[in-house]
């Protein structure tokens, strides 16, 4: 049984008679103890998944169908009470700013202390001493337990954050562009972190960057959505050998790459799509140098090719 | 006769003054410094690309806002195209900034939501008493055709908000090249841009650096983006330059630890490739108390006694290529 299971969700933004259809239709799974990185542009839907899978999409946002398997459970039959046991403990979640989820004027030990013994069921004195753990764990000297969150770097303080998502010895992970607003080296950093906590604990690890070298250095499996569309997913190794989705071809072209020899400039010609009016058939069409007439009249399936699943109508359309 | 060198800068420093608490006003009396920019030196050619690159607070953008006379610098010497501009006032400010044109990150706060895109442009070219009327109206037209706004007709019309992230910045080129300036400082210009589109910003640019004949300064957290049109590089840690070299040379052979650690540390879109060695600590949060002798020392693999007490020079180690380190 995979670890989480998303089946054809959806979760559009409601403002009177404008839909936005951020995530829509939407399918993959994922196993234990896997890193897996949802990579897209902005305003392609990845972190309306991401916030749609722990239920916290905020208004007008709303999941409209779909089911959301995870060990078993559709999270999406829960009543809001059961959901609040399982996120934050089960599933915990990392965002960009930790400055946001810290509370300023609580030492960060404290903090830690209190997210497990929301949790769990054990004395204070059992819980410091576990937040000393995470704390070392993450790299943070467990002496600086009484810091104020103010007196962390910006690297620390998503230590402190990662911390605290792992106190609740979680099985999965969300981190919605968890190292963003740090600079190049912590970021490797964090990341090497984040690959130590799957390796030692057995994390799963769902990361949502609009970085795809980040997301071809760190995780097993990449999921690259555009337009609210999952248009490829599958291995890292596959889709970097041998992408499938034109789009995705196009991202990995477009990237800028440090060990490249450069020659030319190459980008995807136009623009991403407006939501409120998405193009008809396939999305990623008016800019797709494959595009046929088929593409802008039918929205193309979701097909197995090469061990992965893409949408694209080059791929036919037999499952 | 031109000078080969369109600006010039010397020593350059630029310490903004910390605001103390009432109570730390009554026990010291030292001011203290946050020290952003501290003695820089190089000079642009005419047509080239030189990019000022590195991380948070290590003084690149205030270094771009010095020049461009956004700032007063603290100490040094600013020369453009052979004139000292350094503490130029007035008039002949005014008549600098015209040839020297900014193009920031955020086209959103540099753009006036209330305004059309169309005035927006064609704005510069009125208070310049450049062009007006219909004549100004078809030069910005042209000008809207030439970043991609096509048709020009309609752009014109449209307010910011009307466009994505992509078409601000494409306004911000149109708005800056309309006064035909022959240097750009270009500051994280695309670093909020999305990857698919990156390119295009890029291209048109450097399309812009052809037709005008153009120099730029362009300064960026990102390497990677640096690489595909810079000449040359520095890079900057803690207010100074430790490595400056023609981009061939410093991607080919960097020297410098810090340079050697920031590109390892970029990632490579290539799941296959072995990571190499990962810098441990962080930039100091602010660069107040900036590290004795050489500001890397302690975090570089390589510290050894002199470099905690002597702050090494930028040498030229080969041709064209100028190192600040001990080991170098």
């Amino acid at each position: 049984m995979p670890l989480l299971s998303v089946q054809n969700l959806k979760s559009y933004y409601i403002l009177g008679d404008e839909v936005v259809k951020a995530v829509d239709d939407v399918s993959f799974e994922m196993e234990k103890g896997e890193i897996v990185t949802f990579v897209g542009e902005s305003g392609s839907g990845k972190s309306t998944l991401g916030l749609s899978i722990i239920r916290l999409l905020p208004y007008p946002g709303k999941i409209i169908d779909g089911k959301i398997i995870f060990k078993g459970r559709d999270l999406l039959e829960l009543s809001e009470k059961e959901m609040s046991k399982i996120r934050g403990k089960e599933i915990s979640s990392v965002f960009q700013d930790p400055l946001t989820s810290l509370d300023p004027l609580m030492r960060v030990g404290d903090q830690i202390v209190e997210t497990i013994t929301t949790h769990f069921d054990i004395t204070k004195e059992e819980a410091k001493s576990q937040a000393r753990k995470y704390l070392e764990l993450v790299g943070i000297p467990a002496e600086r337990y009484y810091d104020y969150p103010h007196q962390f770097s910006g690297g620390m303080r998503q230590r402190a954050m990662i911390a605290m998502a792992i106190a609740t010895q979680p099985s999965l992970i969300i981190a919605d562009e968890p190292t963003t607003a740090l600079d190049v080296i912590v970021q490797a950093q964090i990341m090497q972190l984040f690959r130590r906590l799957r390796d030692e604990l057995g994390v799963s690890i769902i990361l949502i960057t609009h970085d795809i070298s980040l997301a071809m250095e760190v995780s097993d499996k990449i999921g690259v959505m555009y337009a609210g569309h999952l248009v490829e997913y599958g291995s890292t190794i596959k889709i970097y050998e041998d992408p499938l989705h034109p789009y995705t071809k196009g991202l990995l072209e477009a990237v800028p790459n440090i060990e490249a020899e450069v020659t030319e400039f190459k980008y995807i010609p136009g623009n991403p799509p407006d939501l409120t009016s998405p193009p008809s058939g396939c999305r990623f069409h008016p800019r797709c140098r494959y595009a046929t007439e088929k593409c802008k009249r039918q929205e193309p399936k979701i097909v197995v090719r090469n061990g992965r699943l893409v949408k694209c109508h080059l791929y036919g359309d037999e499952a | 006769m031109k000078n080969e060198y369109i600006l010039e800068v010397y020593n350059l420093k630029k310490y903004f003054p910390l605001e103390k608490s009432f109570i730390e006003k009554l026990l010291t009396r030292k001011k203290r410094f946050v020290r952003a920019v501290d003695g820089i030196s190089f000079k642009i050619r005419r047509g080239e690309v030189f990019t000022l690159a590195g991380e948070t607070g290590c003084g690149k953008t205030t270094t771009g806002r010095l020049i461009l006379r956004l700032l007063e610098p603290t100490e040094g010497k600013i020369i453009f195209d052979g004139q000292d501009i350094t503490h130029l006032t007035g008039e002949d400010l005014r008549k600098i900034r015209r040839r020297m044109q900014p193009i920031f990150q955020d086209p959103y706060a540099s753009l006036n939501p209330r305004m059309k895109v169309g005035e927006a442009i064609k704005q510069p070219l009125e208070i310049h008493q450049i062009a007006t009327g219909d004549e100004a109206k078809s030069l910005v037209l042209d000008m809207l055709e030439k970043v991609g706004l096509i048709p020009p007709e309609k752009f014109y019309e449209l307010y910011p908000r009307d466009l994505s992230g992509g078409q601000r910045q494409r306004v911000s080129i149109a708005r800056a090249m309309i006064m035909k300036p022959e240097f750009i400082v270009a500051d994280e210009a695309v670093s909020m841009i999305d990857v698919s589109l990156k390119a295009a910003i890029l291209e048109i640019m450097m399309q812009f650096k052809k037709e005008l004949n153009l120099t730029y300064l362009f300064i960026t957290h990102e390497l990677a983006v640096a690489k595909y049109i810079s000449d040359r590089i520095a890079v900057m840690y803690l207010g100074k330059i430790v490595e400056l070299a023609p981009t061939k040379k410093i991607f080919n052979n960097p020297i410098h630890p810090y340079t050697k650690a920031l590109m390892a540390a970029i990632p490579v879109p290539n799941p296959t490739r072995k990571k190499k060695l990962i810098l441990t600590g962080e930039v100091p949060v602010s660069p107040i108390d900036v590290p004795s002798g050489c500001r890397f020392h302690p975090r570089c693999p390589m510290a050894y006694e002199k470099c905690s007490k002597e702050e090494p020079p930028l040498i030229e180690v080969e041709p064209e290529h100028y190192v600040a380190c001990w080991e170098s």
